[in-house]
């Protein structure tokens, strides 16, 4: 008696077939290389992930975000009284009564000078050097003029400073500015950073919007519990299979996360964080269908805040930080490589020092939050 | 002339590019190759492809041929099909994988008579329609005759990888002839 397997493989060999004679003709073609068959080409599936790849280079490159700023050189206050009391002061190296101000150009903040009105110290100078490159491009620098009682600011381009970066000064800085890059953009986690990082910033935290409580008036107090709204998530994401379960998901996933404050005066101010991560995950497919796919997965996700606004105004917004995550989805697939997941995801935050928004991840460094999106099978 | 000829002749021709020959080459192989790819790959069009690039690079290839009995030359032209087969099933994903979370093979067997009754049409379907990994494993292991030990070279999986995934596929395709024979009693 045949075993059935037996029996399908004699009815398998017995097939009897036709091919039609256009199949021949191609066949000819081909071989005598009159027809030029195309290699499927798997680039198209490749660009995904270079893209993706792309993107978190310029991420993790990135500096964090800071209001854009400028450094003017102007003259001190024009007071005939305080001239006169105060002896002429010996030349020196940076134009008599020159020093360096910064400004803010911001939309939300209100223009404010610091003034350093005492001798012209090796910090600010050192603090120049960065910037330089500003400063030599006067005709684009809008005039700006700060009313206040102390200062008067008026700089015609020719009595700035001409400061000269030799090739190997510049070098120096650039590879510093690399290396600051860099560590600021992969810098280590650890919660002692913040007073590091908060001082560098110093110089540059002046008359800041960059912080939520320089946005609300100093009487306004917050009043009544912040709320933390469930996080958004949607993506688009790439799956390469390692075997016939096994698969290595990542790609791009946008997360928004929503907050609202009560203040005693001003009222309820809603905050926005955008973020950018990219999840690298080992997913293990427990069942699959032609149109369904059911998971589990569990990686690590590094992301980074696009913007914050706070009550319509862009404030100071958090650094790279990384998540531990795991994962159950859903997968419906819409072709063979296209599907549509959602997927209710468990994730831990990393304590880092870069995150400074308060936001329902900083609240919940412990999370559950839904992902949905597109998902590319390759 | 080209019709009657035995295959070490035929081969030989064919390595001087003799187009008589080569035609007759796919008269002879063409159908029973993209019979073949068929079982292996699920779609006509990329079985038919797949037939033709192997009829293709066995011409190209004719001289590395050694004639070791009647059928060899198709045995030599399989064994192309086949790894052609292989690699491109490797190059896609592993697609489907069945919604099967462990339960026992408790699927009867189904007897020679049950299986005389069911058309070939529908057995070949029932294969295509198996995930790409059982579809091969089943293939190359009852069909081609191939040892889990070769399969697993074949694949880079396991000799008893090789076996498990043969289990999955027939208790896969026991479970679909079993339904078509239900409906067939109704």
């Amino acid at each position: 008696m045949k075993q059935w397997e037996e029996i399908i493989k004699d009815k398998m060999e017995e097939f009897d077939d036709t091919l039609p004679e256009s199949v021949f003709a191609e066949f000819r073609a081909r071989r005598d290389g009159t027809v030029h068959v195309p290699k499927r080409s798997r680039m198209i599936w490749a660009i995904v992930p270079a893209v993706a790849a792309g993107l978190a280079a310029i991420l993790l490159l990135r500096q964090p975000s800071a209001p854009d700023e400028e450094i003017r050189i102007v003259r001190q206050p024009a007071d005939p009284v305080a001239q006169a009391d105060i002896p002429a002061e010996p030349p020196v190296d940076v134009p008599e009564k020159a020093v360096f101000s910064q400004a803010v150009v911001s939309p939300y903040a209100a223009p404010k000078t610091i003034v350093n009105n005492a001798e012209p110290s090796k910090e600010p100078v050192a603090q120049a050097a960065e910037p330089a490159e500003q400063t030599a491009e006067p005709e684009e620098q809008p005039t700006e003029r700060t009313v206040g009682p102390m200062v008067e600011q008026s700089e015609p381009a020719a009595e700035r400073p001409k400061i000269k970066i030799s090739p190997v000064g510049g070098a120096i800085t650039g590879g510093g500015l690399l290396a600051a890059v860099l560590s600021s953009a992969l810098g280590n986690t650890d919660l002692s950073t913040e007073t590091d990082i908060n001082k560098a910033r110093e110089p540059y935290d002046y008359a800041t919007s960059a912080d939520p409580k320089d946005i609300v008036a100093p009487k306004d107090f917050l009043t009544g519990p912040i709320k933390h709204h469930s996080p958004i998530k949607t993506g688009l994401s790439v799956r390469i299979p390692v075997s016939e379960r096994l698969g290595i998901t990542t790609g791009l996933e946008y997360s928004l996360y929503r907050s609202s404050f009560t203040y005693s005066l001003s009222g309820e101010k809603k905050q926005s964080a955008h973020y950018l991560g990219i999840p690298v995950r080992l997913d293990w497919t427990l069942a699959s269908r032609r149109w369904f796919d059911i998971y589990l997965g569990g990686g690590i996700a590094g992301d980074y805040c696009l913007g914050a606004t706070f009550d319509g105004r862009k404030i100071r917004s958090d650094g790279f930080g990384f998540s531990i995550l795991g994962a159950a989805g859903a997968q419906v697939n819409l072709t063979e490589r296209i599907g549509i997941y959602l997927e209710p995801e468990v994730s831990w935050d990393a304590l880092s020092g870069r995150r400074v928004l308060q936001t329902y991840r900083s609240e919940n460094p412990f999370m559950f939050s839904i992902a949905t999106g597109i998902r590319i099978s390759l | 002339m080209y019709k009657e000829m035995d295959e070490q002749s035929l081969a030989r021709y064919c390595s001087h590019r003799d187009r008589m020959a080569e035609e007759e080459l796919y008269k002879r192989y063409a159908v029973r190759v993209n019979l073949l790819c068929r079982r292996y790959v699920k779609d006509e069009e990329e079985a038919k492809d797949l037939m033709l690039e192997t009829l293709i690079q066995a011409l190209d290839k004719i001289e590395t041929y050694n004639y070791s009995g009647k059928g060899s030359l198709y045995a030599w032209i399989r064994r192309i099909a086949i790894n052609k087969a292989i690699n491109q099933i490797k190059r896609q994903r592993w697609k489907m994988v069945l919604m099967d979370f462990r339960e026992h093979d408790n699927i009867p067997e189904p007897t020679e008579e049950e299986m005389i009754t069911i058309p070939k049409e529908k057995l070949r379907d029932w294969i295509a329609e198996l995930p790409d990994l059982r579809r091969t494993v089943f293939n190359l292991y009852c069909i081609d005759g191939y040892s889990h030990k070769e399969i697993g070279e074949m694949l880079g999986i396991s000799e008893t990888g090789s076996s498990s995934i043969l289990a999955k596929a027939r208790k896969q395709l026991k479970r679909m002839i079993n339904e078509y024979l239900k409906g067939q009693e109704r």
